[in-house]
């Protein structure tokens, strides 16, 4: 949806401008020089995506997929949206170089708000919640761009206030289908390229934390300084070497052996890493990749100190100690190696962080108030 | 779907000759101006200006009605609801409904101003190479980065729509229809994921050729720009007839919009 020439006023068109420069700004800056032409090849997909036009019900209509590029390029999703309304405003013919500013902050705004939305995948386990979250995500793009348009509107006049109703219930309809649509392609590329979607959680680098520091320091000194805090503040914080890594490592002493299991923050397995199991000094014992649990079940040698590391060869790693003394209920004849295990694996998962769920649905709660708001206010003033 | 927007960027004229950056500089002004348009009157002379121009370019008029003709289809709403829609009291009344002639006062405003603005587009856009216009935007002190985004990103959509048609074929070889249901949906999400997924091995091949080629974060070209005293007075004649337009507007020189709607 777009808002053509002519129709806003000027102090509108003007908040307009001023929010996309700002925010394009801030964006912008945070992008390398090597990522300006991968952006925007990513950009020419989603606008010849968006040139895609579909019957629904007898109406004729096109995507925005708004929120799906949230999803794939994260923050570099405003400076894209903006380059895209630029380049629709001068090609099409159709106009729309004056509302620049207020589509781009249309669009791109919803854009950040499903990045959001999309984000919040990492604090709920659900069964595939690339599809759930991708439905989520997409139908928020949509809907705030439907929700600032809308009020963009009532704000040049209370004129608008039935177009403006007429506004929210569109992209009522809008929502569903392109929800539909951005779940669709974020189930597929979660499956076929899990990397272009964006905000998946790298674990830092364990083995050489300070490698990468020194490389980055002269080209973005202030984000190597966010970084080093961020590792220090996690490492001050976790207890244990494992906890504070982005992929965590557990053990469980069985009868036929030692049941070493890797696995994400929220509990999901990590398949098919490689898992080493080597004496306190460092020397291999064994080394294997986990099954479709993440686990893998070590016959050992002795009942001796040990030391078992997970690494997906991407260089995320974690690594746990174990003690001799813990290895007691290992039955050394009875061992197995690599089959089925004997107990019940333990139930992997990190403790939800509330608060930042908290301030999730208070975000979202916010936009819905505000949608009810000016939805009642545009009621009132049209009686 | 058309996007040439440059296609008759080759016809001479004097707006074709005139320097991309004062063009776009004093255009540009010229559309802020017709968007903070309220009376009808100077609406109308700034359409006047508006199609003055493009006839100067000599821009045929099949290309640019193709445009225009979308703009109407997106405004033509305005005409339907806000005559019924306009607070306030109603003297006439069609079917049962209020009619307010402020609300077609404001409705034509809106038309008017819509129309001015994209043939102003035209203008500027119409009548330079693609390239060329960015080039100029970034002699503006556009940054560096959108600007090279914004080539890139055009250079790429051709690439992609083949690349769309190309898979389109093969969705159609293989019996899918669009239709109004879940599943089109689906195909749909499938269809942008996959070419999604074509365009990230695509965006590194890219890369490397370019850092091959020696690409540093400039965007060299060799487009060269050069302004003369005919360039400056063309540019000074727009901003003077933009600023005459506001001022015409703001000065109540002709009925002053309705109090409330701006």
């Amino acid at each position: 949806m777009h808002i053509s020439d002519g129709v806003l006023s000027g102090p509108v068109l003007a908040g307009g401008f001023a929010a996309t420069a700002v925010i394009a700004g801030i964006t912008l800056r945070k992008m390398d020089m090597e990522e300006i032409p991968k952006v925007a090849v990513i950009t020419a997909v989603f606008f010849v995506a968006a040139l895609v036009r579909f019957s629904l019900g007898g109406i004729s209509l096109h995507l925005t997929l708004n929120g799906l590029v949230g999803m794939v390029l994260g923050v570099r999703a405003f400076p894209a949206i903006l380059v895209g309304i630029i380049l629709q405003a001068i090609l099409f013919g159709h106009g729309g170089v004056s509302v620049i500013g207020i589509n781009t902050a249309m669009l791109g705004g919803g854009a950040l708000i499903a990045f959001g939305v999309w984000q919040l995948r990492h604090f709920v386990p659900v069964p595939k919640r690339e599809v759930v979250f991708g439905v989520l995500a997409g139908a928020a793009g949509i809907m705030s761009s439907g929700i600032i348009m809308s009020l963009a509107m009532t704000t040049t006049g209370k004129e608008f206030a039935v177009l403006a109703k007429a506004v929210i219930g569109a992209h009522l309809v809008l929502m569903v289908i392109e929800g539909a649509v951005v779940g669709a392609a974020a189930g597929f590329l979660a499956k076929v390229k899990p990397d272009a979607l964006a905000g998946r959680r790298v674990p830092k680098v364990v083995a050489a934390p300070a490698a990468p520091a020194p490389s980055d320091a002269p080209k973005a000194p202030m984000a190597v300084l966010v970084l080093v805090a961020g590792l220090l503040a996690g490492m001050l914080s976790a207890p244990g070497t494992a906890q504070a890594h982005k992929l965590l490592i557990d053990y469980t002493p069985q009868e036929n052996g030692l049941l070493v299991e890797v696995f994400f923050p929220d509990g999901t397995p990590a398949r098919e890493v490689n898992v080493r199991l080597m004496t306190e000094t460092g020397d291999l014992i064994h080394q294997a990749t986990t099954d479709q649990t993440g686990g893998y079940l070590f016959a050992i040698p002795d009942k001796i100190n040990l030391v078992a590391d997970g690494d997906d060869g991407l260089g995320h790693a974690a690594e746990v100690e174990i003690s001799a003394a813990e290895l007691a209920p290992i039955n050394l004849a009875a061992q197995t190696e690599g089959g089925a295990r004997a107990g019940a694996s333990k139930v992997h998962r990190e403790a939800i962080p509330v608060g930042r769920l908290i301030a999730g649905f208070v975000v979202i709660a916010a936009l819905a108030g505000g949608a009810l708001l000016m939805k009642k206010r545009g009621a009132s003033s049209g009686a | 779907m058309a996007l040439d927007i440059d296609r008759y960027a080759h016809v001479e004229s004097s707006v074709q000759r005139w320097d991309p950056r004062f063009k776009i500089f004093s255009l540009g002004i010229l559309i802020l101006c017709i968007s903070l348009l309220k009376t009808l009157p100077m609406a109308a002379a700034a359409l006047a200006i508006a199609a003055l121009m493009l006839v100067v370019t000599g821009l045929p008029y099949h290309f640019i009605s193709h445009g225009l003709n979308w703009v109407i289809l997106f405004l033509l709403p305005f005409f339907l609801v806000m005559p019924f829609t306009y607070p306030g009291e109603t003297s006439i009344h069609i079917l049962g409904l209020g009619f307010a002639l402020e609300g077609l006062r404001l409705a034509s405003l809106i038309f008017i101003k819509a129309v001015a603005i994209v043939m102003t587009s035209y203008a500027i856009f119409g009548s330079a190479r693609f390239d060329v216009s960015m080039i100029a935007l970034q002699r503006l002190k556009c940054p560096t980065a959108l600007v090279q985004m914004l080539l890139f990103t055009y250079r790429y959509i051709f690439v992609f729509m083949e690349e769309m048609k190309r898979m389109n074929t093969a969705m159609r070889v293989r019996g899918f229809v669009l239709r109004s249901n879940l599943y089109t949906l689906k195909v749909l999400g499938n269809f942008i994921g996959s070419l999604l997924v074509r365009s990230f091995e695509r965006t590194e091949r890219v890369y490397k050729a370019m850092l091959s080629k020696g690409y540093n974060g400039q965007f060299h070209t060799l487009v060269t720009f050069s302004a003369g005293a005919k360039d400056l007075v063309k540019a000074v004649l727009v901003i003077a007839l933009a600023a005459g337009l506001v001022a015409g507007d703001l000065g109540g020189w002709f009925t002053q919009a309705a109090e409330g709607w701006y």
